[in-house]
């Protein structure tokens, strides 16, 4: 990659994880998808700056089917599923905010530890390689496994494991792996999958529970005195 | 179009033949049920007796003899359980607990069930199979939820977070050791990348396989990573609790497995063994003591579940003969837990309740389920003349150099042992009792030979396997568990 383009590499890194403290204390769901959609988009930027570093056109259309899935039509579906469940505040924490912000920068001070320790090389950065974002990227998987954790809503959980699979790829790629269409297609399809479960699993959970707040499922912890089949 | 493409189509085209067929035309969609589950048997079986395996690489498709085993086990107790089903779920819309219409779709999600666990059994690319293993809990996450009450949501919607969650850790680790092999498109097969192994980074080779066992560890159920596993498979259909525990964890240890032959050939088998031993040990112990307090069947025959899991990855961890028994366990566990889920859907069906203490007097109420879920008991507990007792003996036996895993293993066969009969025979003996707990009878009697069929051909395959492995079958285990014995 040319150095521009290395330094915008560099950019969307910082950008990514960013973005994730950014989802740990919005509390809004148009916000949360707000900031899942820029982190597509910076996914896509990556594979187009990728795209044109190897001037390969099957790369275009991975990065546009990026934005046409991640960036456009899943979170369509779930602003759909928000205005029709009137869930536009489920985005409530286990944790409050200090302590989730606490945690995150717990998350950033041991991906740093671990990488320092297991691999000394990858704390240092050079021109080539992406070793030295290794630290950032760890916090970042870590930081999105984190969010589904520490989220109460059903469809904030959801977009954490979004988030997730967003870091999952971006990193991947980062390491070298370049998104075939056919690899790219698959994950298409099972996150567009994913999505039209947690949708309808979503209409269930609001109609059984009356909201989306998944603290609320407690059922199976009290199965001995609730009358439930099996 | 190729044997292996055909047996892989076919649970596709009974899903495609189910949607079309709709709720007016139940006969149907229930003959489909069956004999496409048969059929892909059929198929299975005479390419088994064909070495398919041996021969056939078929575009996506490749199994190796491991995987040629697991496809016949999937097929297998895939046409037991849709046998069962077709009994099961006629009781069941006679009671009106389910609908025509959840009827055809919980055959179209079964079918797609059965593929998803196929492909990933069958492909030769890891990352086909990750696809595989994360497209079984789309399909079977609505059959969880079958029954759309509270208790059942609530175990779709963990089962679905936290495999999703565990799933794109493996599949970070996948990607991750596709990159350290040196693939640039993510399409390496397994051949491939154990032979890239020794050239790939060992650093990242271990990070890889960490999120791997950890990622298809969740899907496997190992401790701590279990959680969901007790709650999905009791809250399923008793045949989709037959899928899942008999053969679902089974495909998810194997890819756990594949990996783990590429790892070792890079960093020897010391370290990916010490991580099986540790999630091993770990679930056997600590399942021991949930079985003995478990107050529902349907969980303790989960938990028993996860035990067998800790089984196999302690039998892999040790390597040498070891890989010998488990993979014999592997076969044997399919057949028997099956068997004994089934079993628990006819307790169902007779005393309305799920829980242990109200179902008494098993003997006096289902003549044929009774006498067949004791003896499924018989043969989890790892008693003779089942299969069984060979294998955990073999592995018990196998970890002499190892005197804590004896330890633990011992400590968890005794509590398993334990927890089985306390709780076996407070359900077997003793006075049915009046009323459900719901209201309505308690119905004495079978419901119809699709009810005990099934689970009659499982334990009596568990125990003829177990007595005598005719020749063909004992070398695809020993070419199975040669494969994945590494060398040290």
């Amino acid at each position: 990659m040319t150095p521009i383009a290395l330094s915008i590499v560099a950019l969307l890194d910082v950008g990514m994880f960013l973005l994730m403290f950014f989802m740990h204390t919005v509390h809004k769901t148009s916000l949360l998808l707000g900031a899942y959609v820029a982190q597509s988009l910076f996914v896509a930027s990556f594979f187009l700056l990728a795209a044109l570093d190897a001037s390969d056109p099957l790369l275009w259309v991975v990065a546009g089917m990026t934005v046409a899935v991640k960036a456009v039509l899943v979170p369509m579906l779930y602003l759909r599923v928000t205005r029709r469940l009137d869930a536009r505040f489920v985005s409530d924490t286990y944790l409050d905010t200090p302590w989730t912000l606490s945690v995150l920068v717990g998350i950033a001070v041991l991906a740093i530890s671990v990488v320092r320790v297991s691999a000394p090389g990858a704390m240092f950065m050079t021109s080539s390689t992406v070793l030295g974002y290794a630290p950032l990227h760890l916090a970042g998987i870590l930081a999105a496994l984190f969010l589904a954790i520490n989220r109460k809503g059903a469809l904030s959980q959801a977009v954490a494991l979004l988030a997730l699979e967003n870091w999952v790829v971006f990193v991947a790629s980062r390491a070298g792996l370049h998104q075939t269409l056919a690899l790219e297609l698959a994950i298409m399809l099972e996150t567009l999958v994913l999505v039209f479960t947690t949708t309808f699993f979503m209409t269930l959970v609001h109609q059984r529970l009356g909201g989306l707040d998944i603290s609320k499922m407690t059922h199976l912890s009290e199965r001995e005195g609730s009358p439930t089949h099996l | 179009m190729t044997l292996l493409h055909t047996l892989i189509a076919i649970p596709l085209v009974a899903a495609a033949l189910t949607i079309a067929c709709t709720s007016r035309r139940l006969r149907a969609v229930e003959m489909i049920g069956v004999a496409g589950s048969v059929l892909a048997f059929l198929f299975a079986g005479y390419g088994f007796l064909h070495g398919v395996h041996t021969w056939e690489h078929a575009g996506l498709l490749s199994p190796d003899a491991f995987g040629m085993l697991l496809t016949l086990c999937i097929t297998f107790v895939g046409s037991a359980a849709a046998i069962y089903s077709v009994g099961y779920l006629r009781v069941e819309r006679e009671k009106g607990i389910v609908s025509a219409r959840r009827t055809v779709q919980f055959w179209a999600l079964f079918h797609l069930f059965i593929f998803a666990m196929l492909l990933s059994v069958m492909t030769r690319y890891p990352i086909i199979a990750w696809v595989a293993i994360e497209a079984t809990t789309l399909a079977t996450v609505f059959l969880v939820s079958f029954y759309k009450k509270s208790s059942s949501l609530e175990a779709g919607w963990k089962y679905l977070v936290v495999n999703s969650v565990g799933l794109l850790i493996g599949f970070f680790g996948t990607l991750t050791m596709l990159s350290a092999a040196g693939s640039s498109t993510g399409f390496l097969s397994w051949n491939d990348l154990a032979a890239a192994a020794s050239t790939m980074d060992p650093l990242a080779l271990k990070v890889a396989f960490i999120c791997i066992l950890v990622g298809y560890g969740t899907k496997a159920g190992l401790v701590p990573m279990h959680t969901w596993l007790p709650d999905a498979h009791g809250k399923a259909p008793a045949p989709i609790s037959a899928l899942l525990s008999g053969v679902l964890l089974n495909a998810a240890i194997f890819a756990i497995v594949r990996y783990k032959v590429a790892v070792d050939a890079a960093i020897g088998p010391w370290w990916t063994g010490a991580l099986l031993l540790v999630f091993g040990v770990l679930s056997i112990v600590v399942m021991g003591f949930m079985l003995l307090v478990q107050s529902r069947y349907k969980r303790m025959l989960a938990y028993s579940s996860i035990e067998n899991m800790g089984l196999c990855a302690i039998g892999f961890g040790l390597g040498g003969i070891a890989v010998w028994y488990t993979v014999l366990h592997m076969l044997y566990h399919a057949l028997v837990k099956s068997a004994l889920f089934l079993a628990s859907g006819n307790l169902f069906l007779s005393y309305g309740s799920g829980k242990i203490e109200n179902i008494r007097g098993m003997l006096r109420t289902l003549p044929w389920t009774a006498p067949l879920f004791f003896l499924g008991v018989v043969a989890v507990v790892g008693m003779p003349p089942f299969g069984t007792f060979m294998t955990k003996l073999g592995i018990l036996s196998s970890a002499t150099e190892h005197p804590g895993v004896v330890g633990a293993l011992l400590l968890a066969v005794t509590l398993v042992f334990a927890g089985y009969l306390i709780h076996t025979s407070a359900m077997l003996f003793g006075t049915p009792p009046a009323h459900a707990p719901e209201g309505g009878a308690i119905v004495r009697g079978e419901r119809g030979w699709r009810t005990v069929f099934p689970i009659l051909l499982l334990l009596t395959t568990a125990l003829y396997l177990g007595v005598h492995l005719p020749a063909p079958l004992a070398e695809l285990v020993a070419d199975a568990a040669s494969t994945y014995t590494p060398e040290r």
